[in-house]
């Protein structure tokens, strides 16, 4: 088997800004998206939504649409209630029993599907939505936790007798001790409001139920099939091996397409109550109904010493993340994953709530709870900074764990397996030259100009290693772990192809996985063809699909494991024919040949012509044909205890720093210049990943500055179209600089770490500290987001100068 | 996102158009589809017939009338109007407001004529055309009649427009002095939480005439004449106009919706008006 240190040695292509191999398809548009398939005799489905955030309904009448020509069948909760079971919560000790794929008896949220429409083609479809006549009797809504947490407040969940959904409590080290020593308590409660990634596709299900093999063929848009075809066959009593599912390669997920199995049991059960393959293509409305990330709000009280030494941090996070149980507590716990953010905390206590309340579903959302518990974090340190008057650097370099402290277990059991934090600040200090920053920005302020350096620091962890969703819930969790298949052949003309049992969601998966199978048969990226379509017929785990920044873990570690296997049985059967020891052989132009006689040599070609044609002339013993496939999980996942658990298990970090100018007038900012250095380990490609932390930074600025959804005081969602939802564009994207440091992770095969959530993660603090620094001379205190013009003008307002 | 039922007809002139119109009920024009389209998408808007204007090539000019005044085809679309030499250099604020207008695709298809007809509250042309006193030119079954875009917008998304009318022509005449445009939105893109135009000349510092009119501030545009007259006639001092302006703002009552309250919207408009005529007073 190939060592790391050889691959390492002779790599051409890891590591290097390779070209990715899927844009031209994608550019001449032929990326082969889930609504680019049409099956025979297609028909469309449309799904009616409630205009409602809480309330019951006394009746459906389908008739009219049912008259409507073109209109197949129409389905209500009332049937769904009859033919699925509810859905369920994954975290909570006691699921919800009455909340189905459809609404019955009761909505809960504005937009919650109430019916849905099968016709011919998908005007019909959507103009019989205007003829199903459904009667509500609105109930008082439950907007917020607060109201959510009164003694008599409406019930989401009558069966349950509470709103809260999970409430626990973790402990670590000794709290008392830590506060009593303290010379400074920072105290205070944060809020993050409700936004949400908006993929450029929406969600897409064309599902076939065929009756004569009884057997469901689905596409999806499905971040996580695996998951899904587990959640559909317990819905829908189908079971798993009876459902093929097939995702095309997605048009962005960001954890947005997560939550989509509750739509492909909708249209597959739709197509088998028809009998016909039914589409269903979410529009843009019906995406930014929801699922969101939940709004919520921590009260943090973080322990310091005069010196500015962190002694300890308790920690009350409250979520209004029930609505969905689904989803209920994810966002909490995964703060596990970075809590302690970068810094040598030794005692710490998280306590949380999960909130049902009637805000939309909640959702996975690109780093989940991970950025709002850095925002918390990084918040804290600026704020003690400023009472302890120290720099934020200075704060921040006290309280770093050292490089040589690695690999680094957290109070929790949470390990970084890598990372020089100091350094990471130290060059982004550099990079943005921030002694001269601060010069300017007095100059300016003499001026009348207010500027501001906001600095965060943080991990971005990646991997989820699942069985987390019981650390509150006794039994032993469905699912522990991390891990991925990879099948790679070499064909009987010789070409390699690869796939995974994961998702292409456009993250360069193609390019990164050719690039490392290039390097191991010494071949060219482009001479390796990437299968991007998961097939749930080609093996698959349990969770498997793209998210928690796992591919760069389990994916290149299956697709690196196989290929080693392929290599060895090429090297066997090249062995025999050549008569050559194996040790003695090299690959090299596509062909095997001796190192001390490069003429002895077989090409690929020939070897694949042995293992799939002359079987016979096969070494002895060796199985014909050139397909592997292997599993790979990774071997640092601990299973969850209260006490010590690793709830991610690779762990990025980087710095960030940003320049901002505010217009104190109208509350309006301007960032000046923003830098990041990024330390993903070893790095694959590093245009794709430089890509990554840029794209993912501007998701969080849009965070801070621009996004929102905000409901009306009768729970309904003003924000339906991009009129009013504003994501940031490429005018209000500032140009971003990312410097690349290398840690390499000794958890993972080769030495990579997670991608792609960072920026989304470190971003929110560096912008709002940035923000506050702007405005220190008005003694402003930022607590809250969104930071929009108008909350900024107020801060000020409300400030003293 | 997908509209309802529509019967979709391509005029072949103005006068094809009109008497289309006036023979079915529930048409409405199309033009560069830029307002409509979204709205008949989400369902707001269900017209029975789309009669589509836009390959009627003699509403499409920009050129200068006898009296030296612009004459813009309603079907120009702002991407021109942001581009033509002549509109730059003797119109310059027009081009100005154009290129203000949404995003490089909406300007490419957008036009003038649908973009008044539309009638947006916050929409960007109509306090630059108010304070250059221009007028529209809209052409029924009884011959044309000349309106000043100040009365030609009513309210929200409503105009004196008759359902089988078409406006066929924006009418600018030449300005002297200094004329700005200036928008805040939340993004580049976005439609204005306030905008603001001013049309200014002076004489050594001395105001001879000052036209201002803001948007997205009220059910339409409106022209500030109170806060004009009390500019006019005299030097510009920071702390008097902020307190004209402030007067003035008094009577705006502004909307409030989720990119900004009515009180921040008050607010911002005094910002960006006295911005706004600074800049002309000392450029």
């Amino acid at each position: 088997m190939l060592s790391l240190q050889e691959l390492m040695k002779r790599r051409k292509y890891i590591g290097q800004a390779f070209k990715r191999l899927e844009d031209l398809k994608l550019l001449r548009g032929l990326g082969g998206f889930t609504d680019d398939i049409e099956l025979a005799d297609q028909h469309y489905a449309a799904i009616l939504r409630s205009p409602y955030a809480h309330a019951k309904i006394k009746s459906i009448d389908v008739s009219k649409a049912l008259k409507l020509p073109g209109v197949v069948y129409v389905l209500t909760g009332e049937e769904v209630a009859k033919l699925t079971k509810p859905m369920y919560a994954r975290a909570a000790p006691r699921s919800p029993t009455t909340h189905y794929i459809i609404a019955k008896g009761k909505v809960r949220y504005h937009g919650e599907p109430v019916a849905a429409v099968v016709a011919k083609d998908k005007y019909t479809a959507y103009d019989a939505l205007d003829l199903i006549e459904v009667e509500y009797e609105p109930l008082p809504t439950v907007m917020t936790i607060e109201e959510a947490l009164k003694p008599n407040a409406p019930l989401i969940y009558e069966e349950l007798g509470t709103n809260i959904i999970i409430h626990d409590k973790f402990e670590f080290g000794d709290l008392e001790t830590a506060f009593n020593r303290a010379d400074v308590v920072i105290k205070e409660r944060f809020r993050i409001h409700r936004y949400a990634s908006t993929p450029l596709e929406n969600y897409v299900v064309n599902a076939y139920y065929d009756k004569t093999r009884d057997e469901l063929l689905v596409y999806a848009t499905d971040q996580q099939p695996g998951r899904t075809i587990w959640g559909v066959s317990r819905v829908l009593g189908i079971p798993p091996e009876k459902i093929r599912l097939m995702v095309p390669p997605i048009g962005g997920g960001f954890g947005y397409k997560l939550a989509i199995w509750q739509y492909v049991a909708i249209i597959s059960l739709l197509s088998k109550l028809t009998g016909k393959p039914v589409k269903w293509v979410q529009t843009r409305m019906e995406s930014l109904y929801g699922p969101h990330r939940p709004d919520g709000y921590m009260d943090a009280e973080l322990a310091l010493k005069r010196d500015g030494t962190m002694l300890g941090m308790k920690l009350v996070d409250y979520q209004a993340d029930g609505n969905w149980p689904f989803v209920a507590g994810l966002y909490s716990l995964i703060k596990f994953a970075n809590m302690f953010g970068c810094y040598r905390i030794k005692n710490l206590s998280f306590e949380f709530y999960s909130i049902a309340t009637n805000k939309p579903p909640v959702v996975q959302d690109r780093g989940v709870g991970k950025p709002f518990m850095t925002f918390v974090l990084e918040r804290l340190v600026d704020l003690a900074a400023r009472k302890l008057k120290m720099d934020p650097t200075d704060i921040r370099f006290k309280n770093y764990i050292q490089p040589e402290e690695m690999p680094y277990t957290t109070p929790s059991g949470e390990v970084y397996e890598s990372g020089n934090y100091p350094l990471t600040l130290k060059k982004a200090l550099e990079a943005i030259n921030y002694k001269e920053w601060r010069k300017k920005q007095e100059e300016l302020r003499r001026q009348g100009r207010y500027i501001g350096i906001g600095i965060s620091t943080g991990i971005e962890p990646g991997t989820s290693n699942l069985g987390y969703y019981y650390l509150s819930k006794p039994g032993i969790p469905t699912f522990m772990g991390a891990g991925e298949i990879a099948t790679i052949e070499m064909d009987m003309t010789g070409r390699i192809k690869v796939r995974t049992s994961s998702c292409e969601i456009g993250t360069g998966h193609m390019t990164s996985i050719a690039q490392v199978v290039a390097d191991i048969f010494n071949i060219s990226p482009e001479e390796v063809t990437v299968d991007l379509t998961f097939d749930s017929t080609q093996g698959f785990l349990g969770y498997s699909g793209t998210y928690s920044n796992a591919f760069q873990d389990v994916d290149i570690g299956a697709v690196v494991k196989a290929a080693n296997q392929l290599k060895e049985k090429i090297l066997r059967i090249a062995s025999y024919y050549l008569k050559v020891d194996p040790k003695q052989l090299i690959i090299e132009g596509r062909a095997v040949k001796a190192v001390f006689d490069k003429s002895r040599m077989i090409t690929f070609e020939d070897i694949a012509t042995i293992a799939y044609r002359r079987l016979l002339m096969l070494p002895p013993g060796e199985e014909p044909g050139l397909v592997v496939k292997a599993a790979y999980m990774n071997p640092f996942a601990k299973p969850p205890q209260k006490t010590n658990f690793n709830i991610q298990l690779t762990h990025a970090n980087s710095a960030h720093i940003c320049v901002v100018e505010v217009d104190i007038e109208t509350g309006k900012v301007s960032i000046l210049k923003y830098v990041i250095v990024h330390d993903a380990g070893r790095v694959i490609n590093p245009k794709i990943v430089e890509g990554m932390a840029i794209g993912s930074t501007v998701s969080g600025i849009g965070g801070v500055l621009y996004e929102e959804f905000v409901f009306d005081e009768n729970g309904n969602n003003l924000c339906l179209t991009f009129g009013e939802y504003l994501k940031p564009t490429p005018t209000e994207a500032p140009d971003i600089e990312v410097h690349e440091l290398q840690s390499p992770a000794p958890s993972t095969v080769l030495g990579t770490k997670a991608a792609g959530e960072g920026g989304a993660i470190t971003s929110l603090a560096a912008v709002a500290n940035a923000i506050e620094d702007a405005l220190s001379p008005f003694n402003v205190k930022i607590t809250e987001l969104p930071l929009t013009p108008e909350r900024i003008w107020r801060l000020i307002r409300g400030g003293k100068r | 996102m997908i509209p309802r039922k529509f019967e979709y007809y391509r005029a072949k002139s103005v006068k094809d158009a009109i008497d289309f119109l006036s023979t079915h009920e529930g048409a409405k024009v199309i033009a560069g589809g830029q307002s409509l389209v979204p709205l008949m998408k989400l369902r707001i808007v269900s017209p029975t017939y789309l009669v589509d204007i836009g390959r009627i090539e003699e509403l499409r000019y920009i050129r200068v009338g006898d009296k030296g005044e612009l004459r813009i085809g309603a079907l120009t679309t702002h991407a021109e109007i942001e581009e033509s030499e002549l509109i730059r250099e003797r119109w310059p604020v027009l081009a100005e407001t154009a290129e203000k207008i949404a995003d490089v695709q909406i300007r490419s298809r957008g036009t003038i004529g649908g973009s008044l007809c539309h009638a947006d509250p916050a929409a960007d042309y109509p306090p630059t055309l108010i304070v250059l006193g221009s007028e529209v030119v809209v052409r029924g079954k009884e011959g044309k009649r000349i309106v000043p875009v100040e009365d030609f917008i009513l309210g929200p998304f409503t105009t004196n427009i008759e359902e089988n009318e078409i406006l066929e022509e924006v009418v600018i005449p030449p300005y002297n002095g200094k004329a700005g445009f200036t928008k805040f939105a939340r993004r580049e893109g976005d439609l204005a939480v306030v905008n603001a135009a001013a049309l200014l000349k002076a004489d050594n510092g001395k105001v001879e005439d000052i036209r201002v009119a803001v948007g997205g501030v009220g059910p339409k545009p409106v022209r500030l004449e109170a806060l004009e007259d009390k500019v006019k006639g005299g030097v510009i001092e920071e702390d008097k106009l902020s307190s004209a302006i402030d007067e003035a703002v008094k009577e705006l009552e502004p909307p409030t919706d989720v990119h900004g309250t009515s009180e921040y919207r008050r607010e911002v408009t005094k910002v960006v008006l006295k911005r706004l005529i600074l800049d002309l007073y000392r450029r």
